[in-house]
């Protein structure tokens, strides 16, 4: 669900949060708050183009992609999703008057598509204009934000709608964070760029959209790009803590399950080899209190703040977990660790016709299931070598030429010793794992299939 | 090709003379005398012809579907009587006249109701005429014609002194043609069985005069003078006298072979089936709930059930019931199925009210004689039979040295005097390579004497693992304890064994060996490649041809996305473990467990045979012990062998697997899906389904689920004392406040 939203985003909104407290809201110009809050604004969005490398498809290939951003600094710092500058390998930036920029890529985090890039050679005696980040705790619904961004590549476009729902709870598009749901037209090309409120402060980043129907979009808070604002520009990353805590609200509707229990969260079960799991911490126990705070995750909308003010923790910090266990209340000391990387690398293997990928947890939870440490078959190009041996998509990739793999490093070697000696051999076998089951293939690559 | 042989080839084979035309001792008669006495014998002869039509949309045809060619000594397919119907011309044989209206020629088993009308035709003369008789002991049928033919001349016979010669009439080239030959005097003996002239038939036999002596219609000759005996006073059958004995068969037959319905229980629903899971493995009649086949009662209320079961069928077979004429079923209880017939036994609770009588002559005293034959056949629960006579003609050499009828439609052959002298069994195959698959056994015409011996010995002749089998057996398989992958060329040529694999096609390489199985036990690692299995008691090894099913071919299951599945599609979803049932653990079981045999490996580079034995699997998915609890809406399995392989789960690990969801339920309404595990009931471990039907019994207020789904699980909260799972009740929310609180 997350993949096709987040593509076809590719586009930012931005929005403008309506002001509510106007005591004398009768008399106020409607026309006149909608431009001035957009004039705060407007100037900042940027249109980004980057080149891509992708595996998808079995081979690299350089794909140009287009989104949004918004200048937050006049010395050329802006945000845009994790989505639209993923993997890139050339940053374009237009901006509202016309100037163009190469960026970089100052920092980035995938769970919560967020990224922070910076303009090169930005002249220091001509500030650029930015926008300011608002506090998108503020907003209800029913307030008026306004989308900007370049929608279907449509750069210097703006769009007006009202906050739709201000904590929309996705479960399968973040861990971390709630979102923001509006009407204002939101449409792939908009990823990145910003939701303002009628203040003209950015309150969001619109990074989703309803793909079929609707008049939705999806952003994310400002109030969590504040928080981890400071970590992307330091360290290029959210250097978020991982406890291995699968955790489930009091009270699921949806799901029509109910504790009875009026507080705490309930721990659906742990990861295995994680801190949580050393920590001693059982599947069912209900956490009330984690390094000094409450934990309340009675709906399932309360479960991304606890997920991220655990994943906000310092790592190799003990703190103090106090839950209940059948009744009784008790106390662990939890250690959490670094995350680590979300996705692994990738590998372009040319004549063999696929595109390997290193097994992550977070990423690829099914394969790792399979095997911890390993490498997969990401992509198949069609036609070539591998489809016609039968390999496929999240084949494992075990052993090549019957020398164990593991990781991407190992594959590179084999894949370089074995394509120079092509013209003597030009059959390798693969042991592979699908579906938990192994499998051999032989891998005949001798023909070229990339030969004009 | 003669005319009288493209009767046979309608009607049976020839039984041909050898060395006719060799047999030539020193004649004493010049060719112009030869000719001379030929035409002096031409007025004897005619033509009799047989105008065919179509009967129940039937194409015309005697009762062989091939026959033995003469001339060349192959088979060739026979042109039916199709043939002349479409050509729009009768099927002519020889004959002679033996009085004024009186005419032999050879008999036609063309069933009466293929025929439309009989002419009898000397040169341009013709009379309709009808058939009056046939022989018993000899190939004959006699013909009363309406009016005599003017030119014709009916023979007299006399019993001349030899030497004798014989004349015959055959078509060739659209043209009647006669022939005289000398009587061979060479003598054919099988020692301590039977000595005989082979003689030229069928033909008029006289003296060098021209005296005719008697017609000779069968193929063997006495070497004494009885076969002189004029035509008229061999033994004979009226055509009236047939008719009756056809009737009294049919009467008879209506009780003592009737139809049989076997009613098996259902198959068990496999997941993913609408998506054609699999369809190969099973046999066509494998999923089979009803079916008929004809059934033979003998005296002792022994009924032997002409349908070839395979295990996994019998192993659902529920119940056994002879069909009366009247429509009504009697029980029948199962005795066993052959080993080495493709039928089966049941026994009748009382002694039955009609049965076959088993005739004791051999098959060989049988051949050319006159014989009764009955088609039976089952359409669905209509009983079709047909009867019509019928002669044997050669006999072959068969499996095990019996002898067969060398062809012929299957059906029940009986004697002139209505004893069973053979019926269509087949002999069975017990397992097969996935090339032979679906060559069908052709049903063999076996002697009824060869069936008394299998059933007077039933113990000692009956597949012991070929059974009905209880609902919570019925599922069993045998294992070999490895999981294999199908060998491809590619591969056979890797792993270097192209020359013991047929390049590839035949050969599985082995994935994994799962711990203390036979496979392990034998020490046979991952990397083995099995080829074959060598059984005793089987001519030809079996060949191990495995394929990739769907489930090898499909990308990973989708874990992920089992929250979108509507509840229509829970039982569409496919299982996301191999099946246990393989093309390699059917053949096992096929062979019936506690066959010894030799399974052939290639490993590295080695061929190696590893003695084994055919042992059951340890339970596996399909046949776990399940618990259905309604108030919760699912069924729940054991976790089986292969179960706890894929997902990783040691063997004292608690769960038992969901099998089924009922849509709507409270487990439904909970999200819980089909394949995920549920690992604790009310905090407590549940290891198989007996626990898990000890933790949810009573009537708990609620039940506590903690549900996994690969390495992740939750918690699911069941209130049970409300009608519907939609009401469930849901606690007051007593935090103030907390869902309404402002967000961070």
């Amino acid at each position: 669900m997350r993949q096709v939203w987040a593509t076809l985003l590719t586009a930012c909104m931005v929005g403008s949060a309506a002001s509510a407290e106007t005591p004398a809201l009768e008399r106020l110009d409607f026309r006149q708050v909608v431009r001035e809050s957009k004039n705060r604004v407007f100037p900042a969005v940027v249109f980004l183009k980057c080149l891509r490398d992708t595996h998808e498809a079995g081979k690299r290939v350089s794909a140009e992609i287009a989104g949004s951003g918004v200048l937050i600094s006049a010395d050329g710092e802006l945000l845009t999703n994790w989505h639209v500058v993923d993997k890139a390998t050339d940053v374009r930036c237009l901006l509202y008057d016309g100037r163009t920029y190469t960026a970089d890529v100052l920092g980035a985090d995938k769970d919560l598509d967020l990224a922070l890039v910076k303009l090169r050679g930005v002249d220091a005696k001509k500030p650029l204009p930015f926008a300011k980040l608002g506090e998108s705790g503020s907003l209800t619904e029913g307030d008026f934000v306004m989308a900007m961004g370049a929608p279907w590549g449509m750069s210097r476009s703006v769009s007006i709608g009202i906050v739709s729902c201000a904590s929309r709870y996705l479960p399968s598009n973040s861990e971390y964070t709630l979102w923001i749901q509006t009407d204002a037209s939101i449409s792939p090309g908009n990823s990145g760029g910003p939701l303002i409120n009628t203040d003209g402060r950015i309150i969001g980043i619109n990074t989703l959209g309803a793909t079929l129907g609707g008049d939705m979009g999806f952003a994310l808070p400002s109030d969590v790009i504040t928080q981890v604002l400071g970590q992307l520009r330091q360290s290029g990353r959210v250097g978020w803590a991982w406890t291995g805590l699968r955790l489930q609200p009091l009270r699921d509707f949806d799901r029509n399950t109910f504790f009875d229990a009026d507080s705490g969260v309930i721990v659906a079960s742990t990861d295995p080899e994680s801190p949580a799991r050393r920590a001693g911490i059982q599947q069912r126990d209900r956490l009330i209190r984690l390094a000094g705070k409450s934990v309340n995750g009675v709906t399932a909308e309360d479960l991304p703040e606890i997920r991220r003010f655990i994943g906000l923790l310092p790592v190799n910090e003990a703190v103090k977990v106090e839950l209940v266990r059948d009744g009784k209340a008790m106390t662990v000391e939890l250690t959490p660790r670094e995350k680590g990387r979300v996705e692994g690398d990738e590998l372009d293997c040319p004549r063999w016709d696929f595109t390997l990928k290193a097994i992550n947890e977070f990423d690829n939870p099914n394969l790792f299931f399979f095997r911890k440490q390993g490498v997969f078959i990401f992509g198949v190009k069609h036609p070539g070598n591998a489809g016609t041996a039968g390999l496929m998509n999240n084949d494992i990739v075990t052993h090549i030429d019957g020398r164990p793999v593991a990781t991407l490093d190992e594959a590179r070697k084999l894949h370089a010793e074995l394509t120079s000696k092509a013209a003597e051999k030009s059959r390798v076998m693969m042991t592979i794992l699908r579906n938990g089951s192994m499998r051999q293939v032989i891998l005949d690559f001798s023909r070229d299939y990339e030969r004009d | 090709m003669r005319g009288l042989h493209i009767v046979r080839g309608l009607v049976l084979i020839m039984a041909m003379a050898a060395g006719v035309a060799a047999a030539a001792p020193e004649s004493a008669m010049s060719p112009t005398e030869q000719a001379k006495l030929l035409e002096s014998l031409a007025p004897h002869a005619v033509v009799v012809e047989y105008t065919l039509k179509y009967d129940s949309g039937e194409a015309p045809r005697g009762g062989v579907s091939r026959y033995l060619c003469p001339n060349c000594g192959n088979y060739h397919t026979t042109e039916t009587g199709a043939r002349y119907v479409e050509q729009e011309r009768p099927l002519e044989s020889g004959g002679f006249l033996v009085g004024p209206t009186t005419v032999i020629a050879p008999d036609v088993t063309i069933e009466s109701r293929f025929i439309a009308a009989i002419h009898v035709r000397q040169g341009e003369h013709k009379s309709p005429a009808k058939i009056t008789g046939h022989g018993v002991g000899q190939d004959m049928c006699v013909l009363e014609i309406q009016r005599p033919l003017p030119k014709a001349k009916p023979l007299t016979f006399t019993a001349a002194a030899g030497p004798y010669l014989a004349m015959q009439v055959q078509e060739g080239n659209g043209m009647w043609t006669h022939t005289l030959t000398p009587l061979p005097q060479s003598v054919s003996l099988s020692p301590g069985v039977r000595r005989y002239i082979a003689a030229p038939n069928p033909s008029l036999i006289v003296d060098k005069t021209g005296k005719p002596v008697t017609l000779w219609m069968a193929a063997e000759m006495p070497l004494d003078d009885t076969w002189k005996t004029p035509p008229l006073e061999r033994e004979m059958l009226t055509a009236e006298s047939l008719t009756g004995r056809l009737k009294n068969l049919a009467d008879a037959t209506a009780t003592s072979i009737p139809l049989v319905r076997m009613n098996f229980r259902s198959p068990r629903a496999k997941p993913g089936d609408s998506f054609g899971r699999d369809f190969g493995d099973d046999d066509e009649e494998g999923s089979q709930t009803e079916r008929f086949a004809p059934a033979v009662v003998f005296e002792d209320g022994k009924v032997l059930v002409l349908a070839s079961l395979k295990p996994a069928q019998t192993a659902r077979l529920d119940r056994i019931s002879l069909i009366g004429v009247d429509g009504s079923a009697r029980q029948a209880k199962f005795v066993g199925t052959l080993r080495d017939y493709g039928a089966f036994v049941a026994q009748l609770a009382s002694a039955p009210t009609s049965a076959v009588n088993p005739s004791a002559t051999p098959l060989l005293e049988l051949r050319g004689r006159l014989l009764l034959r009955a088609e039976i056949k089952a359409a669905g629960e209509e009983r079709i039979a047909r009867f019509g006579h019928t002669r044997l003609g050669a006999l072959s050499t068969g499996w095990r040295g019996n002898l067969y009828p060398e062809a012929g439609d299957p059906a029940f052959l009986f004697d002139a005097e209505g004893r069973l002298a053979a019926l269509p069994v087949a002999a069975r195959k017990r397992a097969a390579s996935a090339d032979d698959r679906w060559d069908q056994p052709q049903p063999l015409i076996t002697a009824v004497s060869q069936l008394k011996a299998v059933l007077a010995n039933l113990p000692g002749e009956v597949d012991a693992t070929n059974v009905p089998l209880s609902e919570e057996e019925e599922s069993r398989i045998a294992w070999m304890g490895a999981e294999f992958q199908p060998l491809d060329r590619e591969l056979a040529r890797a792993n270097k064994v192209a020359d013991q694999t047929q390049d590839g096609r035949i050969g599985a390489l082995v994935t994994y060996v799962y711990p203390d199985s036979p496979a392990a036990k034998a020490g046979i690692e991952p990397g083995a490649i099995l080829l074959r299995l060598h059984v005793a008691g089987m001519p030809k090894p079996l060949e191990v041809q495995m394929r990739d099913d769907a489930f090898d071919m499909r990308q990973a299951f989708p874990w992920d996305r089992l929250d979108e599945v509507p509840e229509v599609y829970f039982d569409r979803i496919p299982q996301p473990w191999p099946p246990a049932e393989t093309s390699l653990n059917r053949m096992l079981t096929d062979l019936g467990f506690g066959t010894e045999y030799a399974a052939e490996f290639a490993i590295n580079g080695a061929t190696v045979r590893k003695p084994m034995t055919v042992v059951q699997s340890p339970t596996h998915y399909d046949g776990a012990p399940r618990y259905k609890s309604g108030p919760i809406g699912v069924t729940v399995r054991d976790l089986t062998y292969e179960v706890r392989r894929h997902l990783q789960k040691a063997a004292n690990d608690p769960g038992v697997v969901i099998a089924k969801v009922e849509p709507g339920s409270r487990a439904s309404v909970a999200g819980v899906k089909p394949f995920e595990l549920i690992t604790h009931v009310n905090d407590q471990p549940v290891r198989d389904v007996k626990e898990f039907e000890k933790a949810v019994a009573g009537a708990p207020a609620e039940v506590r689920l903690s549900v996994s789904r690969m390495h992740r699980a939750r918690q699911v909260r069941l209130t049970m004392d409300k009608d519907l799972p939609g009401k469930a009740a849901q606690p007051a929310p007593k935090t103030d406040g907390v869902e309404d609180a402002p967000r961070p």
